[in-house]
């Protein structure tokens, strides 16, 4: 299995939409792929799903929300994540062989699901004595790879600086695909966040995570050398990026 | 100024003069359960109703307010026994009907137990298990007894967990990680995240 972080620093730059449409491209390809949705404060992956409204929305009971709220009052993570995931609907000709399943944030149209977000302590769950929080999270990774034996997990991360957000950048994935816009407020964001995951110690077996910067957004302006000055942007951040893990 | 002229020690009721209209005041405390009535409705209160002529003056509402307080209290506990809170929150679930009791049964079970809230969980429980209706149907009882096993059994998980999230804590709870990954350095991670206070370490 491998796992991909979708992540951007600021919001509105396509990221939910970009996961959701490679977990298609992938399934399009025979692959089975996990998508969940980090992005606890302003879920969203559902709906570019399409599982917002009808069966759909139904079908969502419970999800990432819920988990840690069952091992925060359970004690320890629930064994099976069948009441956590909803199948995703593929095309006919992505029916053959892939499949794509989803982990959404929770049942956010019920006042329950932000009363169990208020209710996490990230405090107790990272930084206290034996915080549980990252064995939990790599838990939760573990149960999809046996569980669902997927290719690969995408993970919709939330933006910023958040708890929740350097777990899926620094302790889960093999490869992060950075979304910016062009602009300084994203990319200086976007780099301080790329040096912090240079500067994160990996678990034995764990590789070194791949960055992947990606443009989103780029106005067509049609001017002459537009096309350059878009190119020589990304490739100075990636040099950035290179000199970064140096 | 306020003029107090009877009071029901009891129940903290209280007729008061305030710019020459007579006033009865009732707990709780505030401006809603302040009613202005007639002259001659002290008399039957005090001929009838018990209550008690008193005679003192306060510069305002909050000291008048204490001093009511302060009787009512003094009233429960020489008269009723009640010392404390829990015995307060016994005295009025005891006669209250049995839907209230459901009620408060399923609030323990649908907001206090999803949420660990294990030890005012176990508090409420208790107060009901003293409660004869609770005792005397069963179906209120066994309801009663399975929650507060929930509760002892998320209690029991959690210290276990508290105390015990140690390797072996890990290696019990986190059977996947510890198949995976050499358990020290999964500690090593936990312990570097704690003491740097950042699972993602931004800024110099």
């Amino acid at each position: 299995m491998t796992t991909i972080t979708f992540y951007s620093y600021k919001g509105g730059v396509g990221r939910s939409l970009a996961v959701a449409n490679v977990a298609r491209y992938l399934a399009g390809f025979g692959q089975r792929v996990f998508a969940i949705d980090f992005d606890l404060e302003a879920p969203g992956l559902h709906y570019k799903f399409a599982l917002d409204a009808g069966n759909g929305a139904a079908q969502i009971k419970q999800g990432v929300v819920d988990y840690i709220s069952a091992f925060r009052t359970g004690g320890q993570p629930p064994d099976s994540l069948s009441d956590y995931v909803v199948p995703v609907e593929t095309a006919d000709k992505e029916a053959q062989s892939g499949k794509i399943w989803l982990m959404p944030a929770g049942s956010v149209t019920s006042a329950s699901y932000w009363r169990l977000l208020a209710q996490i302590s990230w405090h107790d769950l990272f930084y206290s004595d034996a915080a549980p929080g990252v064995p939990l999270f790599l838990e939760l990774k573990q149960q999809i790879e046996q569980q669902f034996k997927p290719d690969f997990l995408l993970i919709d991360s939330r933006t910023g600086i958040t708890e929740v957000g350097g777990v899926a950048t620094t302790v889960l994935p093999e490869k992060l695909v950075c979304l910016l816009m062009r602009n300084r407020e994203n990319l200086d964001g976007a780099r301080e966040v790329l040096r912090s995951i240079k500067r994160v110690p990996r678990l034995p077996g764990q590789p070194e995570i791949e960055v992947v910067p990606v443009l989103t957004r780029i106005p067509e302006s049609g001017e002459v050398g537009w096309e350059e000055e878009v190119v020589a942007k990304v490739h100075e951040f990636s040099m950035n990026q290179h000199q970064i893990s140096r | 100024m306020l003029e107090l002229l009877a009071i029901a020690r009891e129940d903290g009721w209280a007729f008061i003069k305030k710019d020459g209209q007579l006033i009865l005041l009732k707990p709780p405390y505030r401006d809603s359960n302040l009613v202005r009535v007639c002259e001659d409705i002290i008399e039957k209160a005090v001929s009838l109703h018990g209550f008690e002529p008193i005679h003192e003056s306060y510069p305002g509402w909050g000291p008048l307010v204490d001093f009511l307080r302060a009787e009512l209290a003094k009233v429960r506990q020489s008269k009723l026994g009640i010392l404390d809170d829990a015995e307060l929150k016994f005295e009025l679930l005891r006669d209250a009907p049995r839907e209230i009791l459901e009620y408060y049964l399923h609030r323990t079970e649908s907001e206090l137990i999803p949420n660990g809230e294990w030890n005012a969980a176990l508090d409420v429980l208790t107060l009901l298990m003293r409660v004869d209706i609770v005792r005397q149907d069963a179906n209120l009882c066994q309801h009663a007894i399975a929650l507060l096993q929930k509760c002892n059994a998320g209690l029991a998980a959690n210290g276990r967990n508290r105390a015990e999230l140690t390797a072996e804590g890990v290696v019990r709870l986190f059977p996947g990680v510890a198949q995976k990954y050499p358990v020290a350095s999964v500690m090593e991670y936990m312990r570097n995240v704690a003491e740097r206070h950042q699972v993602m370490p931004v800024g110099a």
